[in-house]
C-alpha cells in the first residue's frame, strides 16, 4: 500500500475527505481483494489506536451523573436553569425517571433488529372486557376456563357437565407482527396468523360448532360427524366434519381463499357451493362473490403455519402486505411498475426484517430505503 | 443478603442500579469512540451517548431488546444519533457506504481496558519522534500535512515515520496477542478455578 492511498484512507477516517479522493479509494479498494484487504486491515489499525488515546480522556464519573442522577451537564445549561429543575425534581420527588425521555424523535426504523411475529394477543370476553395474553395466563368466564399454556395455546376447557343457560362468546385479536395458537373447547387447533381476529363460544353448543374470522387462519378440526364445525368470513361460509385447512380473510384484500390441506370441505359463497378436496383452493371475489376452485401447491399456503414464508410468483404488492402485517412495518411503493413484480422463493419468518429485504433486493429489482418507520420500495 | 430491588421503568434485568451499572461500564466507553468516528469531537461523542444512555432508561425501549441484541442495538441507536447530529449540524460526514464504519463498530465492540492498556504501552516504546507522528495524526486526527506544521518537519517524514510507527507497534502488539492468549488458554482458567474455590468456600 503506497503512501498516498494512506493519507486519502486517512483523510476518509477522519471525515475531511474530498469527494475525489472518495472515489480515487473506493476505485482502489475495488481494483483488487488484497488491496480491500489492506483498507481493511489499515482502517482496523487505526481505530484501534485511536480508541485507545480516546478511552482515557473520556470522563466517566461526569457522564454517570448526568445518566443517573438526571443532571445535565453543567456547561450546557447556565446554573440557575439546572437548580431550578433539580428543585422541581426533588419537590416532586420523581428522581432520575423524570428525565424528559418520549419529547425527542425516536431512532430511525432499524431493520436488522425488526423481529417477525411475536406471540401476542388480546382476549375479548363476552363484557367487553380485554386481557392481554401471557404465558400462564388462566381467564375464568363462567362456566369454561380458559388456559394459557405453552404447547396448545390459549386452551378452553368446560367447568360444568350440563348446558349453560346462555352462550358466552370471547374473541381472540391477534395484532400486526404477531401469532397466536389456541385450542377451542372441542380439541380444535387454530393457529393464527398476524393482523386476525376470531369470535367463538367459550364451549360450542348444540348442534354445530360455529366461528367467526377475519384474517387468516390455520385449523385442525377435531374429528366429530355429529356436529359440523363452521367457519364464517364476511364472504363465505366454510363447514367441515373433520380437516386441516387455511382460510385467509382479510379485511381491504381482493379474494378470500380458502386451502384445503387434508379431508373434505364445502364452501358457501353467495349462491355458489364449492366441494373441495386435499391441495385445493376456493378463491372468492369478495366483492362479486364469483367463486372459483384451483388445484394450488398446499404448502404455499399452509407453510406460514410452520415458520416459513412460501412465495409462488408473488406480487410484490401483495408479499409486502404480509411482511407488512407480520414485522408490523409500512411499506409505500415510490416507483408504481414495482408493484407487480414477481417474487418466488420459501424463506424462514423467524428472520430479521433486514434479512428479508435483502433477500429481496437481490432476487430481484427492486430496492429499499428505510424513511422513519417506513419503508419505501424503487424501482431499480 | 437479599438484592434491593426497586421499581422503575426499566427492563426487569436491568431494574436494580447495579445492572445499569453493568450496562454503563461495559457499553459507555466502547459507544463514544465509536460516536467519535462520526463526529471527530469527543465532547460531542460522550454528550450524543449520555443523551441515549438517558432515553433507554427512561423510555423502556431495552425491555424489548433481546439480551442477545443488545450490542448491536446499542451501536445502531448511537450511530442514528450521530448521523441525525451531523445532519442537523450541516456537518460533512463523507461516504457512509465504507465499511470502515463496520469496522469501526467491531474494534469499538472489542475494546476493554486490557487492549487498551496494550497499546498504550506499546505506544510509549516507541522512539520519540515516531511516536508523537503517530500520537499527532492518529490519535489526534491531524492530516499530513497539519502533521507536518505541528511538528516542524517535511510531509515526506510524517508518512516515513507514520509507517515506522504503524509497523513497530503492528510486530509489538502481536508478541503481547501471543503472550495473551497463552494467558488466557493456559493460566487464567488455572486463577479462575482458584478463585471459584476461594468462593465457595468462604460461603460455607
Amino acid at each position: 500500500m503506497d503512501s498516498f492511498i494512506e493519507e486519502t484512507i486517512i483523510a476518509c477516517l477522519q471525515g475531511k475527505s474530498t469527494r475525489e479522493q472518495e472515489d480515487n479509494l473506493r476505485a482502489w479498494i475495488d481494483e483488487s481483494e488484497e488491496n480491500r484487504a489492506a483498507y481493511e486491515r489499515f482502517c482496523a489499525e487505526y481505530y484501534r489506536l485511536n480508541y485507545a488515546g480516546a478511552w482515557r480522556e473520556i470522563n466517566e464519573r461526569q457522564a454517570r451523573r448526568r445518566i443517573f442522577t438526571g443532571k445535565a451537564r453543567p456547561s450546557r445549561q447556565p446554573w440557575y436553569l439546572s437548580s431550578a429543575a433539580a428543585a422541581v425534581l426533588l419537590t416532586v420527588g420523581i428522581g432520575w425517571l423524570a428525565w424528559p425521555n418520549g419529547a425527542r424523535e425516536l431512532p430511525a426504523l432499524s431493520t436488522e433488529l425488526v423481529q417477525g411475529g411475536a406471540r401476542k394477543a388480546t382476549l375479548i370476553l363476552n363484557d367487553g372486557t380485554a386481557v392481554t395474553l401471557s404465558p400462564g395466563s388462566v381467564v375464568d368466564v363462567g362456566y369454561a376456563r380458559a388456559e394459557d399454556d405453552s404447547s396448545s395455546g390459549l386452551t378452553y376447557r368446560s367447568l360444568e357437565a350440563s348446558s349453560p343457560a346462555r352462550v358466552e362468546y370471547n374473541t381472540l385479536v391477534v395484532p400486526r407482527g404477531g401469532i397466536y395458537l389456541m385450542t377451542f373447547s372441542d380439541g380444535t387447533r387454530a393457529w393464527l396468523n398476524a393482523e386476525t381476529s376470531v369470535r367463538y363460544p367459550v364451549v360450542f353448543e348444540g348442534r354445530t360448532r360455529e366461528i367467526f374470522m377475519d384474517g387468516e387462519i390455520f385449523l385442525e378440526v377435531a374429528k366429530d360427524s355429529e356436529r359440523p364445525f363452521i367457519v364464517h368470513t364476511a364472504t363465505t361460509t366454510t363447514r367441515v366434519t373433520g380437516t386441516s385447512f387455511n382460510v385467509m380473510a382479510y379485511p381491504g384484500e381482493r379474494v378470500t381463499e380458502i386451502t384445503l390441506a387434508s379431508g373434505k370441505v364445502t364452501v358457501n359463497a353467495g349462491d355458489a357451493t364449492l366441494a373441495l378436496l386435499p391441495g385445493e383452493q376456493a378463491r372468492v371475489d369478495n366483492a362479486s362473490l364469483e367463486t372459483t376452485k384451483h388445484a394450488v401447491n398446499r404448502a404455499y399456503y399452509t407453510s406460514w403455519r410452520a415458520g416459513l414464508f412460501d412465495f409462488d410468483g408473488m406480487n410484490l404488492e401483495e408479499l409486502c402486505t404480509r411482511l407488512g402485517r407480520w414485522y408490523n412495518v409500512d411499506f409505500v411503493f415510490v416507483s408504481p411498475p414495482a408493484r407487480s413484480r414477481t417474487f418466488t422463493g420459501a424463506v424462514k419468518r423467524d428472520n430479521n426484517l433486514q434479512f428479508m429485504l435483502d433477500f429481496i433486493e437481490k432476487t430481484s429489482n427492486v430496492r429499499f430505503e428505510i424513511k422513519g418507520a417506513t419503508i419505501e420500495v424503487h424501482d431499480l | 443478603m437479599t438484592p434491593q430491588t426497586r421499581e422503575t421503568d426499566g427492563p426487569a434485568w436491568a431494574s436494580e442500579q447495579g445492572n445499569l451499572e453493568a450496562l454503563f461500564k461495559r457499553y459507555y466507553r466502547p459507544l463514544v469512540v465509536f460516536a467519535n468516528t462520526y463526529v471527530h469531537c469527543l465532547e460531542e461523542a460522550e454528550d450524543i451517548v449520555q443523551e441515549q444512555f438517558v432515553k433507554l432508561w427512561g423510555n423502556g425501549n431495552l425491555e424489548r431488546v433481546p439480551e442477545g441484541a443488545l450490542s448491536t442495538y446499542f451501536f445502531t441507536v448511537v450511530k442514528n444519533a450521530c448521523i441525525n447530529f451531523l445532519e442537523k449540524k450541516k456537518l460533512p460526514f463523507g461516504s457512509l457506504d465504507f465499511s470502515h464504519y463496520q469496522i469501526a463498530y467491531k474494534e469499538a465492540e472489542k475494546l476493554d481496558d486490557e487492549t487498551v492498556n496494550a497499546i498504550t504501552t506499546a505506544l510509549k516504546a516507541l522512539p520519540e519522534k515516531t511516536r508523537q507522528v503517530v500520537e499527532c495524526v492518529i490519535l489526534n486526527e491531524r492530516s499530513y500535512k497539519e502533521a507536518a506544521t505541528e511538528l516542524s518537519v517535511s510531509i515526506n517524514t510524517i508518512k516515513t515515520l507514520l509507517r515506522l510507527g504503524l509497523k513497530t507497534l503492528r510486530e509489538t502488539l502481536q508478541d503481547q496477542r501471543a503472550l495473551l492468549l497463552f494467558f488466557h488458554l493456559f493460566i487464567h482458567p488455572f486463577f479462575k478455578k482458584s478463585c471459584f474455590t476461594a468462593n465457595t468456600q468462604n460461603k460455607q
